[in-house]
């Protein structure tokens, strides 16, 4: 797996480069980002969502088929007790996916499975997803699901690592939000970092079926970043 | 363990982080200020010095745990507290709290032109408008705050933001200031507005601006986006309380002066309550000028030597007509004693003129004539006023040029051996008279 970067590297030569930035004025300004690109990392469309069904926070036995059928799917792995990633991956997109018109959201279901399932209680979980948005929706399930449901999307298994001197540990898993197109296939994978402004640009373009042309140095989930929270 | 407070990613929590390179820092500015005190310092600069340590706890307290390690990593509205706390609270103070004979120094020095130029209202507002644009700048955030030593930088160049916009308000030497009170309460106004690019861009700005803060672990219930909103909304209101506090407080003042000029009670209690709150009294405590100064061009003065009880006793104005022909001009004094004795001014130097002398001019029948004057009243709880016609100091025998600057430094002497220095400007003869507030 490799290591999720959370923020750009601290190093010198950046720092240098910012207080030049300084110094010298807008002389140096980056390139602008390419408006057109995806911030999401294109998949080659060789994996899709299995027919699994997981019980839902405040809900029932969620079909991952039956309940996504015909619409944009953007899913996470993660867990409640993530201080970081998790809250703020799920609370970016809520943001953006809040200001975004119903003609464009309603296309959209947005699932988070946990893989910390003896922690995220389906209460827990019902909590913890309704403070972020009460559409999205929270699964759970089984420690021994939750591998056959990663080795499904050909993603690493999340692991634990007990906290030192602690009664405590920390779950990794990938770090990347995964969007499946309306027939179920996994089309691109959005990594941690993505902001609300990426969000804005890709999501009503997903709805109307433009996703990212596969990433060549990327073709397989498996090789995205993960995260240890 | 960190220097100084980065972003770091790392969830957030409130057990106590240390920073040793924040205590290096004040712990070294505080030493260096001893050592300026030590050499510089007179019994007036030691009162005053208070304020300085207060201006350097608040610097302190901007940047170390919590505020520093929240306003680098987490909170975009921390930031901006962080940011008020260092250029609009603790700067001023500082300044204040220093000796003046240091500044005299630093004036004497090469850097002088420096001083001089960054020291003007229009340089100074326009450096610190600029520094604080750039220091916003979504670009410039997110690449500083993730390194210490980028994160020390804008700690450093806000302070430096923060002297260069109070000092032609906190002028350390009030014989060197470009402005007036009058003035100053205007360029304090101006800064409340030069705020709004910032403010908007910050409250008005659909979605986060900063990477640093969007993508940091969470710490409140405040989305990114209201965390935002409220880092605008403190920079504009936060900014407007602190400089509005400022303004009351040098208004109070001019008036204060103003009704102690007419011989009527001071200023109101509530005035100087105002003072108290903030610690910014201190804008002019030390200033021998708070008796009074002139409308339109005071000039306080400073005792640089000898006397007793100057608390009082104040150079309101000082004036040259810049002379039509080189070598000789005139010099124009409004002195107040404010004190319950009565003093004579019995001499007058003036930088770089060789011979400076009290003349009076008088008509008789129809014919002006001048007479040397040995000294002249200043009465107790009085005022003596010099003016074209009447009382003037004569400089004579100056070099060619001395006359070109804007303004002159003159010492001017009391029969009890008190000496008042002060800045006399140099205006047209065309505008001694407004200049001498007539």
């Amino acid at each position: 797996m490799i290591p999720q970067m959370r923020f750009p590297i601290p190093s010198p030569l950046r720092t240098a480069c910012a207080l030049a930035l300084v110094a010298v004025g807008a002389c140096e300004r980056p390139a602008p980002p390419d408006p057109e690109a995806f911030a999401a990392v294109g998949l080659p469309g060789d994996v899709s969502l299995p027919a699994m069904s997981f019980p839902e926070a405040g809900g029932d036995l969620f079909d991952l088929h039956a309940r996504t059928e015909g619409k944009v799917t953007l899913l996470f792995i993660g867990y409640t007790h993530c201080p970081d990633v998790c809250p703020v991956h799920m609370a970016n997109l809520a943001a953006v996916l809040a200001d975004l018109p119903y003609q464009t959201t309603r296309e959209i279901e947005t699932v988070f499975v946990t893989a910390d399932p003896d922690r995220d209680t389906l209460d827990r979980l019902e909590e913890w997803i309704g403070a972020i948005d009460p559409d999205f929706h929270a699964l759970r399930p089984t420690r021994e699901e939750i591998a056959i449901f990663e080795d499904a999307l050909d993603l690493p298994h999340s692991g634990f690592t007990k906290v030192p001197g602690e009664d405590d540990y920390i779950v990794g898993h990938a770090g990347q939000v995964i969007g499946f197109d309306r027939t179920g296939v996994a089309r691109a994978a959005w990594p941690w970092g993505t902001r609300q402004r990426d969000w804005r640009r890709d999501v009503p373009r997903i709805v109307n079926g433009e996703w990212p042309e596969p990433t060549e140095a990327v073709v397989e989930l498996s090789t995205a970043t993960g995260t240890d929270d | 363990m960190q220097w100084w407070c980065a972003a770091t990613g790392v969830p957030w929590t409130w057990s106590w982080t240390a920073y040793p390179g924040v205590w290096i820092f004040v712990a070294a500015v505080a030493v260096a200020f001893s050592r300026l005190q030590a050499r510089f310092a007179t019994e007036e600069d030691g009162r005053r010095a208070v304020w300085f340590f207060v201006g350097l706890v608040f610097v302190w307290a901007a940047l170390d745990w919590p505020i520093g390690a929240l306003a680098a990593g987490y909170l975009s509205s921390m930031k901006m507290v962080q940011y008020l706390l260092l250029s609009l609270i603790a700067s001023p103070l500082i300044l204040i709290g220093m000796p003046r004979a240091a500044y005299r120094s630093l004036l004497s020095s090469r850097v002088a032109p420096l001083i001089r130029l960054t020291s003007h209202p229009l340089v100074a507002i326009a450096i610190f408008v600029t520094i604080m644009a750039w220091t916003h700048w979504a670009p410039v955030v997110d690449a500083l705050m993730v390194s210490q030593l980028g994160s020390f930088f804008m700690d450093m160049i806000w302070i430096a933001a923060g002297l260069i916009f109070w000092w032609p308000v906190c002028a350390p030497l009030p014989e060197r200031s470009w402005l007036t009170d009058p003035a100053r309460v205007g360029y304090l106004i101006a800064a409340t507005l030069v705020n709004t690019g910032v403010f908007a861009y910050l409250t008005f700005t659909e979605l986060p601006l900063y990477a640093v803060y969007e993508l940091a672990p969470p710490v409140s219930g405040l989305s990114t986006r209201d965390d935002q909103r409220l880092a605008g909304l403190l920079m504009k209101i936060g900014g407007a309380l602190i400089l509005w506090t400022a303004i009351t407080i040098l208004f109070f003042r001019w008036a204060n002066r103003e009704v102690t000029r007419e011989g009527r009670d001071r200023a109101s209690t509530a005035g100087l309550v105002l003072l108290c709150l903030l610690g910014l009294t201190a804008c002019g405590a030390g200033e021998t000028g708070d008796a009074g100064s002139a409308e339109g061009d005071a000039e306080r003065a400073v005792p640089v030597d000898g006397g007793s009880d100057t608390r009082e006793l104040a150079i309101e104005t000082a004036v040259i007509g810049r002379p039509l022909t080189p070598g000789r001009a005139a010099l124009y004094l409004i002195v107040a004693n404010g004190t319950t004795a009565d003093r004579s001014l019995v001499a007058v130097e003036v930088d770089g003129v060789p011979h400076a002398s009290m003349h009076e001019t008088t008509m008789t029948a129809g014919s002006m004539a001048m007479r040397p004057v040995e000294s002249v009243p200043v009465p107790a709880s009085g005022r003596v006023e010099m003016r074209p016609g009447g009382l003037h100091v004569m400089l004579e025998d100056a070099p060619d040029g001395r006359f070109d600057d804007a303004a002159i430094d003159v010492v001017v002497r009391f029969d009890d051996g008190t000496a008042l220095t002060a800045s006399a400007r140099i205006v047209p003869l065309a505008d001694l008279e407004s200049a001498l507030g007539g």
